[in-house]
């Protein structure tokens, strides 16, 4: 029995039609597909007014752009006299070879083609009496406009982060990274959903061997659809029995030029604003776009301090309970008898509390963001501030809990990948109840047993706690915690094996 | 069928629950509890442990008997009206009949006594002087930190017994409700 629950043998197949519409290319095939589809258009037009040249339009709208349409397409089909002095065959083969406007005209081999292309937002004009089709490019691209990066602000550095639209977040890469060298290979994933998944990386800087097992990974992807990032996440990651994110979530175009400028590679999917990056280990998920615009000693500082934070959360709590319970001696005399004042008249047990405290947090910060703006905002300060005020004067909660479970909530807060604060949480909460049971012994257990979890993980092979636990013999350049000035990082680091190491000069 | 394979689940939640309530901790509660700054320890076997400490900033003491240094301990946790810790215990006071060697070595290997405490001996019983004294915390702390002689740690006192085979300590006394400085004695080990 796995945490998921008993295996299953492997039962039937996912039923899979190859191809999903069998029958012929022609407008009643076409019919069929979109039964019942009120966004389904088709319409029989006369090339150049002549009635034997009948040609079928078909288009799903909303999916099209209809000027593009219009102008591109039906326009020419009308007043191209040319058209007029063919045969249908030579109108079908002048249509194909630049006759329409459009960016891309190809002929559909299939009904299937026709169809995807369809719900692509293209257009299929089929010539019922010569058996042929042909697919113009007449997309939308209706979109949400570029905006900052509301997830990850940073000062000093760009403030575009991506869209919902796949082009577009491959254009905002290319705008930085004008290289031939930049592949974006695409993948469509998802029976129903038939979404373009693309994955970057610059040739000759990624490690292949990354970038075949990313291309293996979407390939072996079978499911109905890809709508959130979790569904990618989750088929893309290393092991799935871990709260630890093994890919790193981006909205911001520089940070993955960055990434795949050290040997990364990134994954766009369309309908999602955000990129992922591979291989992440812990370290990555600790440095945020701030660090390189920041002078490097600053920023050395800010990353031992984000560090030393994440300690604090996960254990503050924890040492606290220990203390408490199981090492009083710990405590200063002076701190000690406040601590018995505070805790005086306070009916619950310590450990109670701190658990109760930082699960109420997390409802908390559960509401406001589930809220939203200013509303959210509110019941974040009325949660935080009045309620746990007034639990304090109610004697409910001792103010020493209250500080302790504060210090560790905002603390986490600097960790600047929401993905691993998740896990972190979690994980504060398991200390501590290793500390409820086993005081320090408990601790250091559950911390073990934290390290002996995080050196298992891997990302695409690149072991998780790296630079830290695992520097593969090589030297590491453009450390963790102590970042060296950029001129002075010559070499990408060692552990993305990438195919060319030095990144300067 | 399908409830096989629940059972560690179940026993996890029940884990979580009663250490969540608190029935499964074996931590003490740091609640209802008096902290004892001073331990006075009078004679071989039996012995007298006096504890002095300060409750909402008034002195207070607790005095209990037993067998050895241990029982005595124990029995003193279950006196009084809250419950005595002896965690922070920062000045040990020994009597003339009590063995410093073995008190020093059993207070060192003891789990909830600080290594850290400062050894004093006393002129008479150091019971007597925990009880007779005014404010003997407070007095002790400032002996400690501005007195005539520096008074060695628990963990000096032992290790110099150990190497040396005889160690020096204050010595205090009691002059009217004052705690004084009355000289220094050195003990040899046996």
């Amino acid at each position: 029995m796995g945490i998921f629950g008993r295996r299953r043998a492997p039962g039937h197949p996912h039923p899979r039609q190859e191809p999903v519409f069998a029958a012929p290319l022609c407008q009643a095939a076409l019919e069929r597909a979109f039964a019942n589809c009120a966004d389904f258009r088709s319409r029989t037009l006369a090339l150049a007014g002549d009635p034997r040249k009948e040609v079928v339009l078909c288009a799903v709208e909303g999916m099209v752009r209809t000027e593009r349409v219009n102008d591109y397409v039906l326009r020419p089909m009308a007043q191209d006299a040319a058209l007029a002095a063919l045969p249908l065959e030579g109108c079908y083969a002048r249509l194909a070879s630049g006759g329409l406007y459009n960016l891309s005209v190809s002929p559909a081999e299939s009904t299937d083609q026709a169809v995807f292309a369809l719900l692509d937002g293209g257009v299929v004009l089929l010539f019922p009496a010569l058996g042929k089709a042909l697919i113009c490019a007449t997309a939308t691209e209706e979109k949400r406009s570029v905006g900052d990066p509301e997830d990850e602000p940073a000062v000093k550095a760009a403030k575009d982060s991506f869209v919902e639209s796949l082009r577009t977040n491959t254009s905002l890469v290319r705008r930085r990274l004008r290289s031939v060298s930049l592949r974006v290979e695409e993948e469509i994933v998802g029976r129903q959903s038939r979404t373009p998944v693309d994955v970057l990386y610059l040739e000759g800087i990624a490690d292949p061997a990354t970038v075949a097992e990313v291309r293996r990974r979407l390939g072996a992807m079978d499911l109905d659809g890809v709508l959130d990032a979790g569904h990618l996440e989750q088929y893309l990651c290393d092991r799935l029995d871990t709260p630890f994110p093994q890919l790193l979530a981006t909205q911001r175009p520089d940070r993955l030029c960055a990434n795949l400028l050290s040997g990364r590679v990134g994954v766009l999917v369309d309908g999602l604003a955000v990129a992922f990056v591979l291989p992440a280990a812990l370290a990555l998920f600790l440095t945020a776009e701030q660090d390189g615009t920041d002078n490097w000693m600053v920023s050395v500082g800010v990353t031992v301090l984000r560090y030393a934070a994440l300690l604090l959360t996960l254990f503050l709590p924890a040492l606290y309970v220990s203390a408490v319970l199981f090492h009083p001696e710990m405590i200063p005399l002076p701190l000690a008898k406040s601590v018995i004042a505070a805790k005086e008249d306070v009916p619950f047990a310590t450990l109670f509390e701190v658990v109760m405290l930082l699960l109420a947090f997390e409802v908390i910060q559960e509401a406001g963001l589930r809220l939203p703006g200013n509303l959210g905002q509110t019941v974040s300060i009325l949660g935080g501030l009045v309620v746990g005020s007034a639990a304090v004067e109610a004697k409910i909660v001792s103010p020493a809990v209250l500080i302790v479970v504060a210090a560790a909530g905002v603390a986490g807060y600097t960790v600047p990948s929401q993905d691993l604060t998740g896990a972190v949480r979690l994980w504060r909460l398991t200390l501590t109840l290793a500390a409820g049971v086993a005081g320090l012994l408990g601790v250091s257990l559950a911390g073990a047993a934290l390290v002996g979890h995080l050196a298992g993980l891997t990302s695409f092979g690149v072991p998780y706690l790296t630079p830290f636990a695992a520097a593969t013999g090589e030297q590491v350049e453009g450390h963790a915690l102590f970042r060296v000035p950029f001129p002075r990082t010559k070499l990408r680091p060692a552990s993305l094996k990438s195919r060319n190491r030095r990144n300067q000069r | 069928m399908r409830g096989r394979g629940r059972g560690p689940l179940a026993l996890l939640a029940l884990a979580v629950s009663l250490v969540v309530l608190g029935r499964g901790a074996g931590g003490r509660e740091l609640s209802n509890v008096t902290l004892a700054q001073a331990l006075g320890v009078d004679g071989p076997g039996p012995v007298t442990l006096t504890a002095a400490g300060e409750e909402e900033d008034r002195a207070m003491w607790e005095r209990a008997d037993g067998p050895d240094l241990a029982r005595a301990r124990e029995e003193l946790g279950r006196r009084g009206t809250t419950r005595l810790e002896l965690t922070h215990v920062a000045q040990l006071i020994l009597g003339p009949e009590t063995p410093v060697g073995e008190t020093l070595w059993r207070e060192l290997t003891n789990r909830d006594s600080g290594c850290t405490s400062t050894v004093w001996l006393s002129q008479g019983p150091a019971g007597d002087l925990l009880t007779g004294a005014e404010e003997p915390c407070r007095r002790l702390r400032t002996l400690e930190e501005d007195g005539p002689v520096r008074a060695p740690t628990l963990l000096e006192a032992a290790r110099t017994l150990a190497e040396t085979g005889r160690v020096t300590l204050p010595v205090l006394a009691l002059t009217g409700a004052e705690l004084r400085v009355v000289g220094v004695r050195t003990v040899e080990e046996g």
